[in-house]
C-alpha cells in the first residue's frame, strides 16, 4: 500500500463513498485481491460489496497491510466483520443507472456509425469503447457487457438487430474526419459496407482482417503496401477515390487476385474549373490585387497591377483527357486559341466542338501558348515532362498551370525559370511533396500561385467520388461489372 | 510635324497615378502632352492651348475649377465605358464633347468577373494562403469551396460585359438567368442559353452567383440592398464589377457577417479604396480588388487608342466615333 493511500486510510474519518473509492483505487492499481482490517482481520476482497466496505470504515477500522495490523478488537467486531465477509457478493461495481442510460445512447450511436457489433468487442475492448466517451470513468464505474447488452435489448433492438444481422461486406478505410472523409459522406460508404478504421485494424488485425473484402484509399491512405495487403486474405478490390492512382502498385496488387479501381469522370469538372479558375487568378493578379486592397497600407488605387490578356490569347493543353477536354470547353467561352498535345488524337467532331487544334508535335505548343496547362496522367512516361528544355521553349510571357501531379514538372527547373524570367508566371494546384517544405523557394516566388490539391474540393464532387469508389467496390465483390477497373 | 500636333492634358506618365510610358507613347503620336501638374505651375500659358482632356481612371478631376482653365478645349476623351465621374450634361453645356471606350473594355472585364468568381467560389486565396503559410504540415481536406459547373449565375445587367459574361459562364454548363431593362433577342439568348427574368427577385431567389453588371445610373443606385441581399439564398456569391455604389455596402456588411449570404466578390467599392477600418476588409468571406476590370496591357493600350483617336476627331471636326449623347 503507497504511502498515500494508507495516509487516506488512517485519518480515520467516516466512511464516505469517497473514502470506500479510495480502497477500491487502490485495489484497481495495486491489483491485490483483498485487504485485511486490521482491527479485526477480517479479509475485504476486491469483489466485495461497497456497502460491506461502508460498515467496515464507519467503525473506524483502518485497513493498513497486516504487518502494521494492531491487535485486539471487541468481540462485537470480530463477530461483525466475519457475518460482513460473508455477506460479501463477488458482484463488480456497477454505474447508477443515469449513468448507465447516457453511456448507452452513446455506445449505440458509436456502433450504429462505427458498424461493430458488440459481439465482436471483447471485454477490454468494450471498456475502453466506454472510456473513450467518458476518459473519467473509471473501472468501477463502468457497466457489465450484459447489463449493457440488457438495457441494450430493452430500449433498441430492433436497431441492434438490423445491424447485427446485415449482410454486408466489411471495408477497411482511412479514418473519420483529421485527414480523412468528412462525415457527411461517411454514410455513403455505411450504407453498403460494414467499416473499420484504419487504426481500429490496427488494434486487431487478426479479428477484422479476414473479412475485409474491400480497401478504401482516399488521399493515399490507408497505404496500400505489401504489409498491409498479406494482412487481407479476404480482400477482392482496392477502390481508389480519385482518378489519378500513382500512389498504388497496380501490378503488384492485380497478382494477389485483387482488383484495383478508380473514379474518372466524376471528378473532371471540378479540376477544370479550378484550372481555369488559376489561370484566371494568376494571369489577373487576383490574389496580389486583394492584398494590396486589404492592406492597411494602401492609401489609392495602384495603377500598375497589370495582368495578361485572356480572352482571345492561346490556351495549350498537355493531356486532352475527360478533364483537358472540360478545360478546352471552358477556355473556348474565353474565345481562347486551343491547342492540345496528347498520346492519341481526339476525333475531327471533338476537336470542332471546343476549336481545338492538334499538336503532334509538344514543343510547338509550348512555343505558342499563352497558357500551358498539364493535365496528364503521372507515369514513368510523364515524369518531368516539363523541364529545363520545354519551360525555354515557352514564351517567356506564358504561364504553366498544373492541375496534374507534381512529379510531371521538374520543380527545380521551374524555380530557375521563374526566377531568371524564362517564363513570366506558374500557377501550381499540386507540387512535389504536399505540402512543400516550408523553405522551398517556389513559396516565396511572387510570381507563384500555389493551392493545396484543391482540385476536387466541393461538396458536390467528393460525394460523387465517395459515390462511385462505393459503387466499384460493390460491383467487384459481388461478380457485376465493374464500372473503373484499372488495367495495367 | 511636332509643332503641328495639338496639345492634349493628361494627369501625369508613369508614377503611382499616372499612364505608364508605353500608354503615353500612343498619345504622344498625335499630341503633345501637358500633365496637371504643369498646367496647374503656370495655367494662363498652358491653358488656352489645349484643345483635350484625357481622363484616365479618373484622373485628372474634371471640375468646373479646371475647366475654366481651358477655354479652347474641345473634347473630354474618358478612358473606360462608364461615365459617371463626369457631370457629362454640363460639360457639353461649355460646347465640349464627352466620349468613352466602348467594347474594348468588355472582354476583359468580363474575363476578370469570371475570375473573381472562382477564386472566390473555389477559395484560391485561402487555398494559396494556406500554401505558402510558414505553419502549414498537412494538405487541409475541410477547405471545401462551392461548385461551378452547372451553378446558376443571375446576370443583372445584360448589355455587352453582361452578355460576354453569359458567353464564358456557358463554357461552365452554368445555368444563365439575366435581368435587364430590355429583354435581349431571341437569338441572344439562345447563343449562352441565357433565360430572362422579368422579376429580379426571381433572379436573387434563384442564383448561385449573382453577377452586378449594370451601368452606374440614378436608377441603378442602391439597386441591392437590405431587401435584395435577404432574397438571395444564404449559399450565394454577389460579384460586383460595375460601381461601388450599385450596392448599399452597410447592408452587404450585415448580410455577410450575419449569414444572408455566403460570400462577395468585389473590383469596386465607395469610395476606392475603401477606408483602412472598414468592416469589408476584415471579413473573410471578401474577396475585393482595386478596380483592375481593364488591367491588362492588351485593354489599356487599346483603350488608350480609342481615346486618342476619340480625341483627334473631336479636334479637327470630323464625326467622333464614341461620343457619349445622354438621352
Amino acid at each position: 500500500m503507497s504511502p498515500e493511500v494508507k495516509g487516506r486510510l488512517e485519518s480515520g474519518n467516516m466512511a464516505t463513498r469517497l473514502r470506500s473509492s479510495k480502497v477500491w483505487e487502490y485495489f484497481i492499481r495495486t491489483k491485490e485481491k483483498s485487504v485485511q482490517c486490521n482491527i479485526c482481520k477480517a479479509e475485504l476482497a476486491y469483489h466485495g460489496s461497497t456497502t460491506a466496505m461502508h460498515e467496515h470504515l464507519k467503525r473506524k477500522h483502518v485497513l493498513t497491510d497486516s504487518e502494521n495490523a494492531e491487535e485486539g478488537s471487541s468481540s462485537r467486531c470480530k463477530k461483525l466483520c466475519s457475518s460482513s465477509v460473508d455477506a460479501f457478493v463477488t458482484r463488480p461495481a456497477t454505474c447508477t443507472p443515469q449513468q448507465a442510460e447516457i453511456l448507452t445512447e452513446s455506445i449505440l450511436k458509436m456502433l450504429v456509425t462505427d458498424m461493430r457489433p458488440i459481439s465482436m468487442v471483447d471485454d477490454q475492448g468494450f471498456k475502453e469503447m466506454i472510456k473513450q466517451f467518458n476518459p473519467d470513468y473509471h473501472d468501477y464505474y463502468l457497466p457489465s457487457r450484459s447489463h449493457f447488452t440488457a438495457l441494450m435489448e430493452k430500449k433498441y433492438f430492433a436497431t441492434f438487430e438490423k445491424v447485427m444481422t446485415e449482410e454486408k461486406p466489411w471495408a477497411l478505410f482511412s479514418e473519420v474526419g483529421g485527414e480523412g472523409y468528412l462525415k457527411e459522406v461517411v454514410d455513403i460508404m455505411n450504407e453498403e459496407f460494414h467499416l473499420v478504421s484504419h487504426k481500429d485494424f490496427l488494434k486487431n488485425p487478426l479479428l477484422f482482417g479476414p473479412k475485409i473484402q474491400a480497401l478504401f484509399v482516399w488521399n493515399c491512405c490507408p497505404a496500400a503496401d505489401p504489409l498491409l495487403l498479406t494482412s487481407l486474405p479476404s480482400l477482392k478490390v482496392v477502390a481508389n477515390g480519385g482518378v489519378g492512382i500513382d500512389h498504388l502498385d497496380v501490378p503488384h496488387i492485380n497478382s494477389l487476385g485483387v482488383t484495383v479501381t478508380n473514379t474518372p469522370g466524376v471528378v473532371s469538372v471540378a479540376t477544370a474549373d479550378m484550372a481555369m479558375g488559376l489561370l484566371l487568378a494568376s494571369a489577373r493578379k487576383i490574389v496580389e490585387g486583394h492584398r494590396i486592397s486589404v492592406d492597411p497600407k494602401t492609401t489609392y488605387l495602384p495603377q500598375s497591377l497589370m495582368g495578361v490578356e485572356v480572352s482571345g490569347s492561346t490556351l495549350g493543353i498537355i493531356g486532352m483527357g475527360n478533364i483537358g477536354y472540360k478545360i478546352a470547353q471552358r477556355g473556348k467561352g474565353f474565345d481562347m486559341r486551343i491547342l492540345y498535345h496528347n498520346r492519341t488524337r481526339r476525333c475531327v467532331i471533338d476537336e470542332e466542338a471546343v476549336g481545338a487544334f492538334y499538336c503532334k508535335n509538344m514543343d510547338e505548343l509550348l512555343k505558342e501558348s499563352d497558357f500551358v496547362v498539364l493535365a496528364v496522367n503521372l507515369t514513368p512516361q510523364t515524369k518531368h515532362l516539363i523541364g529545363h528544355r520545354e519551360l525555354s521553349l515557352m514564351k517567356d510571357t506564358a504561364t504553366l498551370v498544373n492541375i496534374s501531379r507534381g512529379l510531371v514538372v521538374d520543380q527545380d527547373a521551374l524555380v530557375m525559370a521563374l526566377q531568371s524570367g524564362v517564363i513570366q508566371a506558374a500557377a501550381l494546384d499540386v507540387t512535389h511533396p504536399e505540402p512543400l517544405p516550408r523553405d522551398h523557394p517556389l513559396l516565396s516566388l511572387p510570381n507563384v500561385l500555389i493551392t493545396p490539391h484543391a482540385g476536387t474540393n466541393t461538396n458536390a464532387t467528393i460525394r460523387k467520388m465517395v459515390q462511385l469508389m462505393v459503387e466499384n467496390a460493390v460491383a467487384v465483390i459481388k461478380g457485376f461489372p465493374v464500372p473503373n477497373e484499372v488495367k495495367p | 510635324m511636332e509643332e503641328e500636333k495639338p496639345w492634349v492634358l493628361i494627369s501625369e506618365v508613369g508614377g503611382d497615378h499616372g499612364y505608364l510610358e508605353e500608354l503615353a507613347d500612343i498619345v504622344k503620336q498625335h499630341f503633345r502632352i501637358i500633365c496637371h501638374k504643369e498646367l496647374l505651375e503656370n495655367p494662363e500659358l498652358h491653358g488656352p492651348k489645349i484643345q483635350a482632356l484625357l481622363n484616365w481612371k479618373y484622373c485628372p478631376v474634371v471640375e468646373p475649377t479646371l475647366l475654366r482653365l481651358l477655354p479652347a478645349l474641345k473634347v473630354v476623351a474618358s478612358g473606360g465605358v462608364g461615365v459617371d465621374h463626369l457631370d457629362v450634361p454640363f460639360i457639353n453645356s461649355l460646347g465640349v464633347k464627352v466620349t468613352n471606350t466602348p467594347r474594348v473594355v468588355s472582354d476583359s472585364t468580363a474575363d476578370l468577373a469570371m475570375g473573381l468568381l472562382l477564386a472566390s467560389a473555389r477559395r484560391i486565396l485561402e487555398g494559396h494562403q494556406v500554401a505558402i503559410d510558414p505553419k502549414t504540415v498537412h494538405i487541409p481536406q475541410r477547405l471545401m469551396g462551392v461548385q461551378v459547373t452547372n451553378a446558376t449565375i443571375g446576370i443583372i445587367g445584360m448589355g455587352e460585359i453582361g452578355y460576354k459574361i453569359a458567353q464564358r459562364a456557358k463554357g461552365f454548363d452554368m445555368k444563365i438567368v439575366y435581368h435587364n431593362r430590355r429583354r435581349r433577342s431571341a437569338e441572344d439568348e439562345r447563343a449562352v442559353g441565357a433565360t430572362f427574368c422579368q422579376s429580379l427577385d426571381e433572379l436573387l431567389g434563384t442564383s448561385d452567383f449573382v453577377m452586378i453588371a449594370v451601368k452606374f445610373t440614378p436608377e441603378t443606385r442602391g439597386l441591392i440592398g437590405h431587401r435584395e441581399l435577404s432574397i438571395m439564398k444564404p449559399t450565394a456569391t454577389l460579384i460586383n464589377i460595375s460601381r461601388g455604389q450599385v450596392v448599399d455596402q452597410d447592408a452587404l456588411v450585415e448580410a455577410l457577417q450575419s449569414g444572408s449570404i455566403q460570400a462577395a466578390a468585389l473590383d469596386v467599392t465607395h469610395p476606392e479604396p475603401l477606408p483602412r477600418d472598414h468592416p469589408l476588409l476584415g471579413l473573410h468571406n471578401v474577396l475585393i480588388t482595386p478596380h483592375i476590370g481593364i488591367n491588362t496591357f492588351t485593354t489599356a493600350r487599346q483603350m488608350v487608342e480609342k481615346m486618342v483617336r476619340n480625341a483627334v476627331a473631336a479636334v479637327e471636326g470630323s464625326p467622333v466615333p464614341d461620343e457619349v449623347k445622354l438621352q
